[in-house]
């Protein structure tokens, strides 16, 4: 992997915005580091160094990130509360396809045949996913309703 | 760096980057805009690059500029960036500032007496 790539990379892992953002800023850092990569192996560096020393007058991809994270974060409140939100409520649907109101179990073995079920537990994690671009939100609470989903299969006696 | 550069550059990079917007009267991309500070300043505006989109990208937020990609698909793209006529306005304003406090300040610390003199 070049510098350039890293560089990228680590700019990107302090990224959560909307797709169509976050492809935007970095087509944008990814055009700039082309440039001076060009214009340093027009000036005549190995392609090696030329990569370093981009890398070098670019900045550190950390710290770049977080200030680029902060000045977008705040343009999509609305979807951004919507991305957090929307995987709980269907996190909670799917808690009410399992269980009835008093938390017991209402034969989970015939719910997992419900087509309905996996389309709910599907969106659930695909709908944040692709739409939002929110992966922590989905992943997280994807993981946390299955993860009691299968502790009260287990242990009846633990009620949510 | 000493560190009152540091402050001087980071509470300057708005105003020096409309005024050359303004100046050069065309859309300019990033790496643009950061060449020609550089050039016009003798390396005293010599950022960490990256550091400058940041702030290129507030200024769009705040309306005081657009911005829009140049070139075809699968070329080399680039976004460039245009004063708006807010941009326009902030600028006279900042402008306007800088005079009154770069003139107290001179009067405060006499730079101007002992250049005189």
């Amino acid at each position: 992997m070049s510098h350039i790539e890293r560089l990228l990379e680590q700019i990107q892992v302090e990224l959560d915005l909307d797709r169509a953002t976050e492809q935007e800023v970095m087509a944008e850092m990814r055009a700039h580091l082309e440039e001076t990569v060009a214009e340093a192996i027009a000036a005549g560096l190995s392609q090696d160094d030329a990569f370093a020393q981009a890398a070098a007058r670019f900045g550190p991809g950390q710290e770049i990130g977080q200030a680029l994270q902060a000045t977008h974060v705040g343009w999509g409140t609305a979807e951004a509360v919507v991305a957090a939100g929307l995987p709980v409520l269907l996190a909670l649907g799917l808690r009410w396809l399992l269980f009835a109101p008093d938390g017991t179990a209402i034969g989970w073995e015939q719910v997992l045949a419900r087509p309905a079920f996996w389309v709910v537990a599907l969106s659930a994690l695909l709908i944040p996913l692709f739409k939002f671009h929110r992966w922590r939100y989905a992943l997280a609470s994807w993981g946390f309703f299955w993860l009691m989903t299968l502790l009260t299969t287990w242990w009846p006696a633990l009620r949510w | 760096m000493s560190s009152i550069q540091q402050q001087m550059r980071k509470g300057t990079t708005t105003v020096v980057i409309l005024k050359l917007l303004a100046d050069e009267g065309v859309p300019m991309h990033g790496y643009q805009i950061i060449r020609q500070l550089e050039a016009q300043s003798g390396g005293y505006f010599s950022f960490k690059e990256g550091l400058v989109y940041p702030r290129l990208h507030q200024l769009e937020r705040e309306g005081l500029l657009s911005s829009e990609w140049e070139g075809k698909p699968g070329t080399r793209r680039r976004k460039v960036y245009r004063m708006t006529q807010d941009g326009l306005c902030r600028l006279a304003e900042e402008l306007d500032q800088w005079r009154r406090l770069s003139s107290t300040l001179n009067q405060m610390l006499g730079v101007e007496q002992e250049q005189a003199g």
